[in-house]
């Protein structure tokens, strides 16, 4: 399972993509738990979608209750092997926090439990930045407009 | 340029008219990168250059506004990601909002009234 990074500004939204490589194994379920900081990052109620990884009979469920963990749970009469896109989660950059948090891997459950998992990377970095009034490269660092006595403009 | 060394130096372009003034810089399309407003400080005719890098991708009209209003500041005051302009009476102060969206003025509202000229929006 992998997690991208993503940079996000306050107040916008971002959809993480997590990925699963089953590897050719099939699975039947699985249950998989996030945390992130709540005071940076939100789960956009009902946001939560399929991958198109994921066989389509599979159900998706999920658990959001608890700021700051997000709790998934699929299942599927057909079992499949899963190979891209998982899940997709949407979040909201809580406007004004100014800061970075991890959205990080809490637990991995696939089978109940009869499947082994190895899911070491599941950890993504999200930060939320302030974009500067003078970006106007959008790397979000400020550039400089000069202006010369004759009208040029040099960024 | 980034921070005190040059990484690029970039030409954007020729106004040679003195009377036209940057007031405000920023994002006001939501493209991540900051665009220009420029304003003609005889006339009050307000321009917005659309920026991609250094690089003017439009050139659009905005409005002409009484030059007893100035420019005073911007930033995205309602939170859609987008830059805004402040606009402050040269003489009494009173200070207004134009909620932008790229060079159109989404809606606007009155803020109150600083009269006392000694302050200044801080930039």
């Amino acid at each position: 399972m992998s997690l991208p990074i993503a940079t996000v500004e306050p107040g916008a939204t971002v959809a993480v993509p997590i990925v699963v490589e089953s590897k050719g194994k099939t699975l039947r379920s699985a249950e998989v738990a996030f945390t992130c900081e709540p005071a940076v990052l939100s789960l956009i109620e009902g946001s939560a979608a399929r991958g198109s990884s994921v066989a389509g009979d599979w159900l998706l469920v999920v658990n959001s209750s608890t700021p700051g963990t997000v709790r998934l749970a699929m299942a599927g009469v057909t079992a499949a092997s899963v190979s891209g896109g998982f899940v997709s989660l949407t979040f909201h950059a809580v406007r004004g926090r100014g800061s970075s948090t991890a959205l990080s891997l809490a637990s991995i459950g696939l089978d109940e439990g009869a499947a082994a998992s190895a899911a070491a990377n599941g950890h993504a970095a999200l930060e939320v930045r302030f974009r500067r009034a003078s970006d106007f490269v959008g790397d979000f660092a400020s550039d400089t407009l000069w202006r010369g006595s004759g009208g040029d403009l040099w960024l | 340029m980034k921070h005190a060394a040059h990484a690029t130096d970039a030409y954007v372009g020729v106004v040679g008219d003195p009377n036209w003034e940057i007031r405000a810089q920023g994002d006001r399309n939501g493209d991540g990168k900051a665009d220009l407003v420029w304003r003609h400080k005889r006339d009050g005719t307000v321009y917005y250059w659309q920026m991609d890098g250094a690089t003017p991708v439009a050139e659009l009209f905005v409005a002409t506004v009484d030059v007893s209003y100035d420019i005073v500041g911007t930033g995205d005051f309602d939170g859609d990601g987008k830059a805004d302009i402040l606009w402050r009476t040269i003489v009494a102060g009173d200070l207004w909002v134009w909620l932008m969206d790229g060079p159109v003025k989404a809606s606007e509202a009155y803020l109150g009234i600083v009269a006392d000229q000694a302050y200044q929006v801080v930039r």
